[in-house]
């Protein structure tokens, strides 16, 4: 099996070491046997979304967002296409706005985005930084992380998680992330996969077997991500999650 | 009022010169006494400023040090409080009570994201910008605030010396606006032609978004870059080092100025050059520059190097959210292919606050470890595993990879089960312990 990523903008979206994302799931896949093959691309690159089995984009300045947003409505048509084929993308930091509507600004213009999700998001006069505990019911976990992001979204209604500590889609919300059909993405930084080796397993073995329902899978590679993952709870965590 | 509130500031200075306490307090109470105080000073004619994520104190010393060994009477903060109270302080340590300041120079380093309130009434002639790079993102947010920041701060009559390896800065001059002296490193044996580092602050013109070439690196997206358009290029530089020799610490100036550098690091040279480059402008011998900064001896908070039994150690400083303070380091170690041990590791976080942060791992380019020379790598402290995942998803051995929760647990393996020299590459937090450590039970080679 060859697994196709697009790592779409690859050096304008990298804001907070999220290439981390990409080396998880590139040696992760290559644990199960399985080719990988990275396609770095970004501006001035022609983007073919049918050769795509999963996209993935990452955090970038409000600058680099502008710029990738121009390339990209070109293939607003492609994209849609790719998502109601069941297409996999994983979207994480604030380039899950890009798939919304618009962006707000605040001096009240209006970035135009994809529109694939009925979604905005707005712009914000303060910078939202925390750390980020969540509880992921599709992974049946905690998830870890970070967020560092200077906007929000309001009317997202297909949550990924639900907030126990942090931000969330906003401040004091409840919930974060978007999943619909197998569109996965969060603001959540850290990187998500570094962090969070349950929802490494979980991702994975839902993207394989979107290609080969009979996939066998070896026993996952991840016991220094669990030392690390299980180390943090305990030294930070411990009574939040004993007590939920 | 000017006079009482800068009287009440002395009183505090000197009582707190007594009990050997910190540095803002005389400039927060003369700040509720008198709110425009920072207007009243009379300024000596020379007033420079250093700003930039990392850098600024060490070159704000070095200036202050060539300014002094050439009898010049120099004001700074020494201390390196460099956010407004602390420079507040500064003047009213060095002002006469009608707020004249006594001295030829006014010389601060400022905190980045301080510029915007200070240089409205304390204007430098010149401003060096050491760098931008991705620091304390959770207090920074991202390098373009605060490139923001520094940019809203700075106006036409100021004097830029802005490093022209870096695309980041160049971006301050895209108008043609300021005034700027240019320094740079040519190319040399320690710089590479395809890219290390993969996370980076400029990669395409600000122009015309076409991505930027380079016709070679020294470190991250620092060397000689152009826009394949010819929209944007790296400036002339006014002083380059012409030729760089870490096996001697010796840099040479345009062809001409011999330089002993403090430090064998690649920012050292830039500090190195931005002291220079200033002094360029004013009229001073640089032959004598040379000279002092050539007797300047090193900082071993910064850079140490000593040795364990028969074995190198070298301890570099770095600073953790600090990606391209690491990536520093891993270049110094790469310089080498003898037989190495890497210690890697951290108390806490960040001092300044209670977040525990780790994307920046990811931003550190530690695939450069990933090489037949490196024996072990020690991942020490409270995120030990946090760095031993960052070390195999960089396709290490995880043979190689060992952990330890304190540096005391670790010691004895790095002593007694590793080989080749040592490199501990630490935040500032680890430092001194680690040199203790090593040098206990019998004090080594220092």
């Amino acid at each position: 099996m060859t697994i196709n990523i697009a790592y779409l903008y690859y050096d304008l979206l990298n804001l907070y070491g999220e290439s981390g994302n990409i080396k998880v799931l590139k040696k992760q896949l290559e644990n199960q046997g399985i080719l990988v093959n990275v396609k770095f691309l970004s501006l001035g690159d022609d983007l073919d979304f049918s050769s795509y089995d999963l996209v993935y984009m990452g955090m970038g300045t409000e600058e680099n967002q502008r710029l990738v947003i121009n390339h990209l409505k070109k293939y607003k048509n492609d994209i849609k296409k790719y998502y109601e084929n069941d297409k996999f993308f994983l979207i994480t930091g604030n380039s899950i706005e890009l798939f919304g509507k618009y962006i707000s600004l605040e001096n009240n213009k209006k970035i135009k985005c994809l529109g694939l999700f009925n979604y905005t998001a707005k712009r914000e006069p303060f910078r939202m930084v925390d750390e980020v505990l969540f509880k992921c019911p599709l992974s049946d976990s905690y998830i870890l992380g970070f967020q560092n992001q200077g906007s929000t979204i309001k009317d997202n209604k297909d949550y990924l998680f639900d907030v126990v500590k942090g931000i969330g889609s906003y401040p004091n919300s409840k919930n974060e992330g978007i999943v619909s059909r197998n569109f996965y993405g969060s603001y959540v930084i850290g990187p998500l996969l570094a962090r969070n080796p349950m929802f490494v397993k979980f991702f994975i073995k839902k993207l394989v077997l979107s290609i080969d329902k009979d996939f066998k899978f070896k026993k996952f590679d991840l016991t220094v991500d669990f030392n690390a993952y299980n180390t943090f709870i305990k030294n930070y965590y411990k009574d939040i999650i004993t007590n939920s | 009022m000017k006079i009482v509130s800068i009287l009440i500031g002395k009183i505090l200075i000197f009582i707190g010169s007594l009990l050997h306490r910190g540095s803002v307090l005389p400039g927060k109470v003369a700040l509720k006494l008198d709110k425009n105080i920072f207007k009243k000073f009379v300024l000596p004619k020379m007033v420079i400023a250093v700003t930039g994520s990392s850098g600024k104190g060490s070159t704000t010393k070095m200036i202050a040090d060539v300014y002094k060994s050439l009898g010049y009477k120099v004001a700074y903060n020494y201390k390196g409080s460099n956010l407004r109270l602390g420079i507040l302080t500064l003047l009213i340590e060095n002002s006469n009570l009608f707020g004249k300041i006594k001295k030829d120079v006014l010389l601060f380093e400022i905190d980045e994201r301080y510029t915007k309130f200070v240089f409205k009434d304390i204007v430098p002639m010149y401003v060096v910008v050491t760098n931008i790079t991705r620091d304390q993102p959770p207090r920074q947010g991202h390098f373009d605030l605060v490139f923001n920041d520094i940019l809203s701060s700075i106006t036409s009559d100021m004097h830029l010396i802005l490093n022209a390896d870096d695309p980041y800065l160049a971006k301050f001059n895209i108008d043609n606006k300021y005034k700027v002296t240019y320094y740079g490193i040519s190319k040399n044996k320690y710089s590479y032609l395809n890219p290390k580092f993969d996370s980076l602050n400029m990669t395409h013109c600000p122009i015309c978004h076409n991505k930027l070439k380079y016709n070679f690196y020294h470190i991250e997206d620092l060397g000689d870059y152009y826009c394949s358009k010819n929209h944007f290029q790296r400036p002339k530089p006014d002083y380059e080092v012409t030729n760089l020799d870490y096996d001697n610490s010796l840099i040479t100036i345009n062809k001409k100025y011999k330089v002993h550098i403090p430090q064998d690091v690649l920012f050292c040279v830039y500090n190195t050059l931005a002291t220079f480059s200033l002094f360029g402008n004013l009229n001073i011998d640089l032959n004598k520059v040379s000279d002092v900064i050539s007797n300047m001896s090193s900082n071993k908070k910064i850079y140490n190097q000593y040795k364990y039994k028969d074995r190198l150690v070298y301890v570099l400083n770095n600073k953790n959210e600090n990606a391209t303070t690491f990536n520093q380091s891993l270049l110094f170690t790469d310089r080498s292919k003898n037989l190495k041990t890497i210690v890697i590791g951290w108390k806490e976080i960040s001092r300044r606050y209670n977040f525990d942060d780790l994307s920046w791992l990811y931003d550190i380019n530690f695939e450069l470890l990933n090489n037949d020379s490196v024996d072990k790598i020690v991942c020490v402290g409270i995120h030990a595993y946090d760095i031993a995942t960052r070390l195999k998803y960089a396709n290490i051995d995880k043979k190689k990879i060992v952990c330890f929760s304190s540096l005391e647990e670790a010691i004895n393996t790095i002593k007694n089960k590793t080989k080749g020299n040592i490199y501990g590459i630490l935040n500032f937090d680890y430092v001194k312990p680690f040199n203790d450590l090593m040098n206990e039970g019998g004090k080594n080679d220092d």
